[in-house]
Order: C-alpha cells, then structure tokens, then sequence
C-alpha cells in the first residue's frame, strides 16, 4: 500500500534507460540508452491524519494489566501508480498522490499474573493475549468508470474478485449441452476447447462455472464495477485478527515459557505455479506429487472430489478452468502455531555455590513445534502462503534446542 | 543569555540556507544520464537507436505482437492444434491483443529529443532516418491489425488529455504519414551496405517500403469493400522502391552452396548478397532459437507443410504437379518425384539427409502432422537440443522485393515479361526451374490456383496466380502468409480442412522409396515386428475416410471459421473502449 518509500532512487528525477540488448551488431550486445520512465512532476508527501482511542488498566490489585486502543487513520495524497492511462500513453502510469486511504482497527491485550503457594512453594504465572484487526478502504481514486485493475473509491483493499462455480458436470451429455454455442468463447473453457481431438470437449467432472450475468459465457466482461461479467468479490487476502497468547510459570526453580501465534482470516488464491498445491494441474510434468493427491481427484467413482477430471496445464494457462479465483479453491490462511514453547530448571542457589557457579539452567526449547490451519495443502505453510503468490517461500522449520546456561 | 542563543541558532540557520547554491534540490544524479543532458555527442545519438531493435523487430518464436522469424503457422505449416484466427473464437481482449504502444513512445522520444544536444542535422539526421524506418515499420503492423489507429507523433503527457482521448485517424492518414516516414528514411539513412545485415541502411529502408507499399496497395485493391483510394499510388511506390534497390542496391540471389536455397537459411552467417536485415544468434553470447528442435520434436505441435500447398509446388520443369493424372491419389514417394527442388529444401523428401551426416532420414510422423517435415533453416545435428540453434533468421532478403516488384506490376497491369525476366528469373535460377512465360501463364490460367484465389480476376489474372504460387514457395516459413491472405482477401481460404500425405488405407508404406516399407499404419492390435514406425489408424493418423484411406487429415474435429464481415482485422480491447470512448471498435466485433 502507500507509503513514504519508493523502490527509485530518483523517484522525482528521470533519467534515460540505458542497457544491453539481445539484438547483436558484429556479434556483440547492442548497448542502448532509450526513454525514461515517465514521472508525475507534482509529487509530494503523503498526509497521515489518525485518531485512537485507548484505555490502559490493572484491576484486582495490578494482577489483570489491560490495554484497548481503537484507531483510525487517514491517510491523504497516498503515493500510488496513477490511474491506468490509455494504452496510447506508452508506459506505465506514473506514481503519483493519487489516492486517499482511511484505516480503520483496533489493538487489544489482556495480561493475567498471579502467585500462589503450591507444595509450600511459590508458584507464579502468567497468561496473556494480543489481538488486532484491521480492514482498509480506498476513499479517492480517480476512475470514474470504476475499473477493477485500478483501484475505485469504495474499494477495500486486498478483494479478491472471482467466478462462482457450480460443483462438477454429473456426464458427459450435460457437459456437452452446456452453453453450446457460447462455451469456446469462455475464458475460463477456452484451453479446453482450443485442444485438438475428441479432449477439446467439456466432459463429465470438468468444473461448471455459474454465469451470473446469463450471457452464456463465462467471462471478466467489462472488468469493471458496473460489468464485471461473471465474476464477485469473494474474499480478501488481507490477514484479520491477528492474536498472539503467551503464556509463562515458575516454580520451585522450574520455569515453562510458551508462545501461540495466529491469524482468524486471510483468503489466499494459488497462484498458477503453486505447483505443491495443483500438482499436475499446474505443470503436467511436475514430478511431485502430493501425498494422497490422487484420492482428490474426480473420476465417476470420486464424483464429490476436491479437484475436477484430471487436465493438465488447467491452473497454468491463461483459459484454464482454475487459472482464475474460483470460490471452491480460495483458500483460508487462518491458522494457529506454537512459535515456542521452553522449559528449564535451574540448579538452587546453594548447590552452585559449592560448584562454584553463580548461575547454572538447563533447559528444552522448541520452536514452530505445531501448525492448525484450514489451508488445503500440507506443503506449504500458511503463515508464507499470502508471501508469495505461488507458496515457493521455505518453510519455517521446526527445531529444538537442548541448552546449559553456567555463570561464573 | 537566551536571547543570545536564538540569535546564534538563526544565524547557522541562515547560514546553511544561503550555503546552498541555486538549484541545490534539483541536481541531477551524477551516475545516470539525465534527458536534459542526453543527446550531446554522435554516439549517444546511434547508442540511442540501437535500443529499437530488439524489442520493435521479431522474436524467433511467437511474441505478443503475433510475428515470428520462422514459427509460422495459418495454411502453410500445419500443427497439432489451431490458433483462434482459424477458429472463428478470436474474442475482444480487455487489454493487450496487440494494442502495444510503449515501442511507439521509445521512438517519439528519439524524434522529438534528438536535436537538444545541439548537434548539427548534417550528423543527427542519419540516426534520425533510423527512428522514422522504425515508426514506419511500428505503424505498418498496427494499420495491418487494426485498420485505423491514432497517430501519435510525440511522446504523449499523462496529463494530455486531448492526445489520450483521441479518435483513431483514418488508414488513408496514418499511411501517408507512414510514407512520409519511411521516404525519409530512404532519404537520409546510411548508405553503406551493411555486410553483417544487423543495421538499418537505405536499402532496408527500401526493402521496407517495397512490402509495406505492396500491402496497402493490395489491401486497398481488394477489399472494395472499405472504398479505399489510391490503391495505384502505393503500388506505384512500391514499383519505384523496389527498382531502386535493385538498379543501385548491389544485392543479388545467391546461389552459395550445393542446395542454395537451404543453405542460405541454414547457414550460421547472413548471406550478405542477399540478406538485409537478419537477427543474430550466438554461441559465446549463449543468444539461441530453438528451430531445430521445433522441427523434430513431438512437443511443438509437430509442424508440416499442407498438402494444397505442396500440390501448388511445380514440376522440374515447370509444368504444374496438379494438371498429372492421378495426382491426388500419389503416394509421397512418387509425388515429391522431380518437382520444383525447393520442395526437397523446405521438407524432407525420399533420399534427405541431415547436414553434415550421410544417414537418409524418412520423414517422422512423430514430429510432423502432415507427414511434410520442414527442414528449412534446419542445421547439423550438433545443434538439436532444446534452445540450441544459433542460425541467424532472416529479416529482410533480396528475394522479396523482386516478388513484390512483380506482383505489384502485375497488380498495376503495367507487368512485362522484361520485368519477370529481372525478378521470378532469379528465384527460380537458383534452384535450376526455368523461368515464368507471362503469356503463356495468362492464356492458361492454373485452374487449381483459381479455385483458391478466387478473388483475382482480369487479364493478369494467370500471372498473378504465378506470382503468388512463387511468392507462397519461396518465401513459406518467414511469416508473409497472414498478411498476404489479408491483404489478398482470401481469408475463406482458412476454412478448408487441412490436409497432409495420401495413404490409400491401413497397411505399410515405404516412404523413402528404397523398397524397404518404414511406416505401418495398422487397425485393432499393434503388431510386433521390428523396424517400423507404427501408426495406429484413428489414434496416431486420420485418414480422410478411415479403413478406405485417403489424404491424412488434422484437427478433424474443430470447426474453421472465418468471418468476412470482421475477421480481416482484430478487435480492439475493451478496456481501451471504456477508457477512451472516442476510440470505436472495429465492424461486427462485439
């Protein structure tokens, strides 16, 4: 989203392309030097205007230490690429405060720390919670046809627009009878019928679209607001509900130490190479093969399966069935992970001295030790998915440590 | 005492205000060139042009802009699917679709800038003429996609409104302007004959000017429809240009090699006799296409001549192939029999060997659909492996500009044997097939091209079926045959099923005519002898009438289509519509 940095060093400057080209003169790269990247010659600082509330308590004789704190932020001038020009233009529209943008959130954390005696011995502990949230709402942006690949006033960032599908073709007759005159004309079919021989069909199992606007094809229509063909908002990638819980006790020269982590919602898109959550469907060749994968794909026995009739290249295409957002493979990122959990003792105070430490703990840490979510794949991990579109980021591992703390 | 210090603050306050010198916040980076700064000496003025090249001419392999060096596909190369111009299912982009016009701002840039420098036009006009060959060669295949489009001749603001919400021009406008450009070019570019071909000259200027004027003369001709004028005036241009560079441009055809006109693709250096303009490949630069491996693998959707277009190539001795007896029902051996030896260097016929390698090699219907394997452009076996040819592909040649020096005579009804003698001559001369009889091509029409081009109609009409018989054969696989069937209005031609190799039914067949049977084409289970390339009937192969044999035929179950009424241009995208309502699409694509 905007902000103050820029990924130019000269973001108000412009300077000449210079480079190397594949086009050889007496068997060498042509250098060039060609036109600058055009920039808007009005740029300023963006305005951020914000608003909280906030409450900070300890109740019950300091044991509960709370903190609520609701904001919003307006933010005014956004720096943004400007809204998408003619094509005539040449170039990409330049950055410009071109949008406003108002915030709305809230932060809450709640700490409980109490001592009892157990067994004679002090018993002190501690649990505590985070949870913040956030939504964000595009307020101006000039495009006044209300196009989808800019923003428009009214927008809330991180929509996800998509088709609606309507479960699997129950037979080949069905299929067939489809929209016959218009399927070819569907983006979402158009890699299917512009194949060769007797596959260049709809089939039983291949997925249905619903066509909302009753067109009979399946399309983005005008890719805007007002025309958006097929397609609705069907989720957001922005993560909500953010929580953390921590949680710690000592006793009897023991200590525990733990940390959950989590996000309530984030909608997630596979993109087209995610080849570890398509597998065949991405790249046919793609020599893995998830676990179990082939129990998840239709056939007449399998009709309810999570993915249709077996197509290659169907998610890696542009015109294949699940190359664009689908409701039925949007996936929810939610998920819930012990980040860390440690336990340790320490040696009393009188043993060491005889030793002739000052201190001396043992201890057992382990880090990301599980993972809940609701992501469809095991094989990548939801807290990167929303990094990368196509989840090829490396997992966080799971690690333990077995550790002595000695002072002298 | 307090005082003091808000006077001393003030004062280093004040002092570091007026320490900066004027401009201080506008200085320039010092490891870039600034535009206000560009443009001062000659070389940064010939650095600028050679930023055109790679990204404004085509790619080997098919780019956005739908050309490519030899990936050619529509009625002449045949693959295993089809691409949505022969569908009918060409649908209205919301963006892209060819509509790309950041190569057109990189050029305007050139033009409008190049004299900030302050360098004199005695030095900056010949780059100058450089940039107007290329924004005549950018507007040429926008006006061939599209019919009418904007003309732009400045770099366009982002806040001019005026210019982005523009109208498109009319063709008759934007072609004279592009022949304003293109003259220009002629006028001022470098006339050094460039012997690596990797430079725009004058003499590519002409060759550009010679197909662009043949186009939109045949365009305007044919398509009546549209009430185009001057047709005559772009074909007399194309005539004057063509002329030029063959009275003083010192090109010839070359007839270097043993089979001349494969070796003049398949060689790793642009032959400078004949070869303009050509892209460049390299081993050491790791810069590679991948033909060689297009042609014999089963990946790329095995590419083969069509059949009708075989059937088009002459006899040795210049008689047609289609008047025989039989003809239609000839198996390859036979057919491929003392034709025109271009047949023999464009696919692999009985006794073709690799180069550099003396194994005979039958064609694979592995790798070809149609059983016409192409081999042109095709080099040793050194150079098979995915991505690893480095032949350059020719651009420009010598050869096509005698061609639409005679079919724009013809065209003109100005066309004399004296001209056939100066141009078919010698493209036939290099493969040993003797020359075009204007007369006796008239009187006689070829009955089998007439019933393709069906629109051509008048005295010449005999010789210009010659001359698009040669131009079909001598040129196939460079990417003319769009265009020309466009501009031919004879895209209905799209609609016929496309063919390949007769087979009169199951059975084996010996394709290289050495007595020894290589393929077998079997129903129900596969045999099991050794030593031939099995083809299961139905599965592998369709022949036109299964059991019963006939031409083999491809993609029998998609259905062609070409719409008269709107499929000779492309549509423009939707999104570009909602951003610009002045811009209308084109007729009936809604």
């Amino acid at each position: 989203m905007g902000n103050q940095q820029t990924n130019s060093s000269y973001p108000a400057t412009e300077v000449m392309g210079n480079g190397q080209s594949n086009w050889l003169i007496d068997g060498n790269r042509a250098q060039f030097l060609s036109a600058p990247t055009p920039l808007s010659a009005d740029l300023t600082w963006e305005k951020t205007t914000s608003t909280n509330i906030g409450i900070d308590l300890g109740l019950f004789r300091n044991r509960l230490l709370g903190s609520f704190d609701v904001y919003r932020r307006a933010t005014k001038d956004m720096l943004n690429p400007g809204p998408t020009l003619a094509a005539v233009f040449g170039a990409a529209s330049p950055q410009q405060n071109a949008a406003d943008l108002l915030t709305k959130g809230f932060e809450i954390s709640l700490t409980w720390q109490q001592t009892n005696k157990v067994a004679g011995k002090d018993l002190s502990w501690s649990i505590g919670g985070v949870l913040s949230d956030y939504t964000s709402e595009i307020t101006r942006f000039n495009n006044p046809t209300f196009r989808l690949n800019d923003h428009y006033a009214g927008k809330q960032v991180g929509e996800i627009w998509g088709f609606i599908t309507d479960g699997y073709f129950v037979s080949d007759e069905e299929a067939s009878k489809w929209r016959q005159d218009k399927v070819a004309q569907s983006l979402v079919y158009r890699q299917i019928r512009g194949g060769s021989g007797e596959w260049n069909r709809l089939r039983a199992g291949d997925l249905k679209f619903q066509d909302l606007n009753g067109d009979s094809i399946i399309n983005n229509g005008n890719n805007t607001l007002g025309d958006p063909g097929d397609m609705r908002i069907i989720g957001n990638s922005l993560p909500r509900y953010s929580f953390g819980i921590t949680g710690s006790a000592a006793w009897n020269n023991f200590d525990l130490s733990f940390f959950f982590q989590g996000i309530g919602k984030q909608q997630w898109y596979p993109g087209n190479n995610a080849d570890k959550f398509w597998g065949p469907y991405s790249r046919a060749y793609y020599s893995f093969t998830p676990n179990g994968f082939l129990d998840k794909i239709w056939s007449p026995e399998n009709p309810n399966a999570y993915f249709p009739r077996l197509r290659s290249y169907e998610a890696l295409n542009d015109g294949g069935t699940l190359r664009q957002p689908t409701d039925k493979y949007l996936q929810d990122l939610a998920y819930i992970r012990l980040k860390n959990l440690s336990i340790g003792y320490t040696i009393p105070l009188s043993l060491m001295k005889r030793l002739g430490f000052s201190n001396c703990r043992f201890y057992v840490t382990g880090e990301n030790l599980f993972t809940l979510t609701k992501l469809e794949t095991d094989y990548i991990d939801p807290e990167q998915a929303g990094a990368e579109t196509n989840g090829r980021v490396y997992p966080f591992m799971k690690s333990y440590a077995f550790g002595l703390d000695l002072s002298f | 005492m307090k005082k003091n210090l808000l006077y001393t603050l003030l004062a280093v306050i004040l002092g570091i205000a007026t320490g900066c010198k004027k401009d201080f916040l506008d200085r320039q980076p010092l490891s870039q060139i600034a535009p206000s700064t560009a443009f001062r000496s000659e070389a940064e003025l010939r650095l600028y042009t050679q930023s055109f090249y790679d990204r404004m001419l085509p790619n080997a392999d098919n780019d956005d802009k739908g050309f490519s060096l030899y990936n050619e596909g529509i009625d002449n190369i045949i693959k295993n699917s089809l691409p949505v111009e022969l569908t009918g299912n060409r649908t209205i982009p919301v963006s892209g679709g060819g509509w790309n016009w950041s190569e057109l701002r990189n050029v305007n840039y050139f033009i409008q800038n190049h004299r900030r420098g302050g360098l004199d036009p005695s030095i900056t006009n010949k780059y100058l003429a450089v940039a107007k060959f290329f924004r005549a060669y950018f507007y040429y295949n926008m006006v061939a996609r599209f019919g009418d489009v904007p003309w732009y001749g400045e770099v366009i603001g982002a806040g001019d409104s005026a210019s982005l919400q523009k109208p498109r021009d009319p063709r008759t406008l934007v072609m004279d302007s592009v022949l304003a450009d293109i003259d220009f070019a002629i006028a001022n570019a470098s006339t050094t004959k460039d012997n690596g071909a990797d430079q725009i000259t004058k003499w590519t200027a002409l060759a550009l000017k010679s197909r662009i004027c043949l186009f939109e003369g045949t365009f305007r001709k044919y398509h009546t429809e549209l009430n185009l004028p001057n047709a005559n005036k772009f074909l007399e241009e194309c005539v004057k240009a063509s002329e030029e560079l063959i009275s003083r441009g010192g090109y010839t055809i070359s007839k270097a090699g043993d089979q001349p006109y494969r070796d003049l693709f398949a060689s790793y250096n642009a032959n400078p006799n004949e070869v303009l303009l050509a892209r460049q490949y390299s081993t050491a630069l790791q810069i590679f296409h991948n033909v060689n491996y297009y042609t014999i693998t089963p990946s790329y959707g095995k590419p083969g001549l069509e059949k009708k277009f075989v059937n088009s190539y002459l006899m040795k001795d210049g008689t047609r192939f289609t008047d025989k007896a039989g003809y239609a029902t000839m198996q390859f051996a036979e057919e491929t029999l003392n034709r025109d030896p271009r047949l023999a260097q464009t696919i692999r016929t009985p006794g073709y060997t690799r180069i550099g390698s003396t194994v005979k090699r039958f064609p694979d219907f592995g790798a070809t659909v149609t059983g016409y394997q192409v081999t042109k452009y095709v080099t040793g076996e050194a150079d098979d492996s995915f991505t690893k040819s480095y032949n350059p592909l020719v651009i420009f040649r010598y050869a096509e500009v005698l061609l639409n020096l005679a079919e724009a005579k013809a065209e003109l009804g100005t066309l004399q044997q004296s001209d056939i003698d100066k141009t078919i001559r010698l493209t036939r001369d290099r493969v040993g097939m003797p020359n075009l009889n204007m007369a006796a091509a008239n009187a006689n029409p070829d009955p089998y091209l007439a019933n393709q081009y069906k629109n051509v109609t008048g005295s010449n009409k005999g010789v210009i079926l010659e001359i698009r018989r040669e131009r079909r054969i001598e040129l196939v696989m460079e990417n003319f045959r769009w265009n020309d069937l466009m501009r031919w209005k004879e895209g209905k031609l799209l609609e016929d099923q496309f063919k390949g190799m007769y087979f009169p039914g199951p059975g084996k067949y010996d394709l290289d005519g050495d007595a020894k049977d290589d393929i077998w084409i079997y129903t129900g289970t596969k045999p099991t002898d050794p030593g031939y390339h099995y083809l299961k009937l139905g599965t592998d192969i369709d022949l036109e009438n299964g059991v019963n044999g006939g031409n083999v035929v491809i993609n029998k179950n998609i259905t062609k289509k070409f719409d008269e009424t709107k499929d000779y241009l492309y549509p423009i995208p939707s999104g570009e519509i909602l951003l610009n309502p002045k811009l209308t699409q084109n007729p009936y694509w809604k």
